[in-house]
């Protein structure tokens, strides 16, 4: 065999690809010949040079790149993993957790507390003017055995306060007696309030100097008077004897305003079953505007005891029960 | 080396097990697959076309493929032969395409010590080596490369699934398509260009 042909066969001879014979042959012709066994060593070491490279390793995301081109775009699987496996942009664990940690300590502190602060201030302002003609209008007809103890005047909104956890706060409003006829005289539409006075304290004077019958007789005129019976009476509009039944109760009407002032609402009135004057007020007013009502409460009148202190955080509205207790 | 290769019976067991899982329906047993053979793949696809985002692109390619025909795999050969069958005539089209070949550069190995346009950044699974011998290694890796894709595209294919892939004669056969005859001879070219081409190098 000449060279030519041995080299040719001696990539399968390294590889023992070759049957013996050849192999024979091929053994004794590079003992004879130093070039060819020169290009068997050269072989040898190109084979265990392919053979020793190091092998490549295929990028980290193949998989995921690959599930990306065979799921077609916007699948359901394909969103979900953009939505839950960590995509090209880290975000830090601790730069995570500090975020979670700031946006829950917010969420406690600021957006939970404007439910409780927050009353329902527009309703308050109409609706209480309201709330007087209603509790009158209930009151001046239907005589003293009808006389309302306590009239819930916001029906819907009383049925949905004893959900609420308030606590309520009894105030005593000390009055002189005089002064409530004293104010009366400064109104115009104050007709028939010197006939309520009068009507007030008229039977005990009575009984003492007139004779029983002119008093009596006299006691029913007033009270006709009063409640717009009596035929010189019967024409007045009711709103005028509203207002004159209103300014009769100066501290009453003052103390609606200052409920009003006070971004609160009347929530019901008691009155006295005898003489019809309010007894007592019961108010809902915003737990900010607490100290500023108090303040203006005592400067109405004497009360009875100093008006306890109360958290504006803890409470978003308190209720108030204002008594009027004549000194 | 690839020894699991070199050992196809039990690598083709372990295949057969997740194609069939998948023939039943089981889609996510293509993972397994995917995780087992892509790294050889790659490397493979490498080695044939000497570029690190083309042998990245080739093989998703080659797997898209295998995906999407994987059904009608009939067990007729290994798994593992029918995906470097796959591989192989996905590098040869790619190879051809004329993109590919205007981006080819030519590399003189007549003096090793100069090199020219050497861009290899490849990743290399062997950390323990020393800087230096780091470099030396990249810089070999690169010069076997650039030889390796002067080889007209038959020879280079059979060099590659023999020399880097240390597989059979019969196996390189069955994933050419060509007998074990042209096999040995396109080997026995090969390898002399090769040597003739590394012989600086060697």
């Amino acid at each position: 065999m000449e060279c030519a042909e041995i080299r040719d066969l001696l990539s399968e001879y390294i590889d023992g690809a070759l049957d013996a014979q050849t192999n024979a042959l091929i053994d004794a012709h590079l003992r004879a010949c130093p070039k060819c066994s020169e290009e068997l060593d050269s072989l040898k070491t190109l084979i265990g040079e392919l053979g020793s490279v190091e092998s490549l390793k295929a990028p980290d995301d193949f998989l995921e790149k690959l599930h990306e081109r065979l799921e077609p775009r916007f699948s359901f699987r394909k969103i979900m993993r953009l939505l839950f496996v960590p995509g090209r942009v880290k975000i830090p664990l601790e730069f995570a957790t500090a975020t979670a940690m700031a946006v829950l300590i917010f969420s406690i502190l600021y957006i939970q507390q404007p439910e409780k602060i927050i009353p329902d201030v527009p309703q308050s302002t109409t609706p209480v003017k309201k709330t007087e003609k209603t509790s009158l209008d209930r009151v001046s007809p239907s005589g003293k055995g009808a006389a309302v103890k306590s009239q819930p005047i916001f029906g819907k909104t009383t049925a949905e306060q004893p959900a609420k956890k308030q606590e309520l706060i009894e105030l005593t409003l000390l009055l002189k007696k005089e002064r409530s006829g004293e104010a009366q005289p400064s109104r115009e539409s104050l007709k028939p309030a010197p006939a309520r006075q009068r009507d007030a304290e008229r039977p005990r004077t009575a009984r003492l100097a007139a004779p029983k019958a002119e008093m009596k007789n006299d006691v029913l005129k007033r009270e006709r008077q009063v409640r717009g019976f009596s035929k010189e009476k019967r024409p007045v509009l009711e709103e005028e004897s509203r207002a004159s039944f209103s300014n009769l109760h100066e501290p009453f009407v003052k103390v609606k305003e200052l409920i009003l002032l006070a971004e609160g609402r009347t929530l019901s009135v008691e009155y006295e079953p005898n003489t019809e004057r309010p007894q007592s007020i019961r108010a809902e007013i915003p737990a900010r505007n607490y100290k500023f009502f108090c303040d203006k409460l005592s400067r109405l009148a004497n009360l009875q005891s100093f008006p306890p202190t109360v958290s504006e955080k803890d409470q978003g509205t308190i209720q108030i029960r204002i008594r009027f207790k004549s000194s | 080396m690839n020894k699991e290769i070199r050992n196809p019976t039990r690598f083709s067991k372990e295949d057969s097990k997740w194609v069939r899982a998948f023939q039943a329906g089981d889609k996510a047993a293509f993972d397994p697959l995917v995780l087992r053979h892509k790294d050889r793949l790659y490397n493979l696809c490498y080695w044939f076309l000497g570029d690190e985002q083309e042998a990245n692109d080739s093989a998703q390619e080659v797997f898209i493929k295998v995906f999407r025909s994987l059904e009608k795999f009939r067990f007729e050969s290994a798994f593992s032969t029918w995906l470097y069958r796959i591989a192989a005539n996905t590098c040869k089209n790619r190879l051809k395409a004329s993109e590919f070949r205007q981006k080819k550069k030519r590399v003189r190995f007549d003096n090793p010590g100069k090199i020219e346009d050497g861009h290899y950044t490849g990743e290399i699974q062997d950390k323990t080596s020393s800087p230096m011998i780091e470099l030396e290694k990249k810089e070999r890796m690169m010069l076997i490369q650039k030889a390796i894709a002067s080889l007209p595209t038959d020879q280079r294919t059979v060099v590659v699934l023999r020399d880097i892939e240390g597989l059979s004669y019969e196996e390189i056969a069955n994933i050419t398509g060509i007998n074990s005859g042209t096999v040995k001879s396109r080997l026995s070219r090969a390898r002399q260009q090769l040597r003739k081409k590394l012989r600086g190098l060697l």
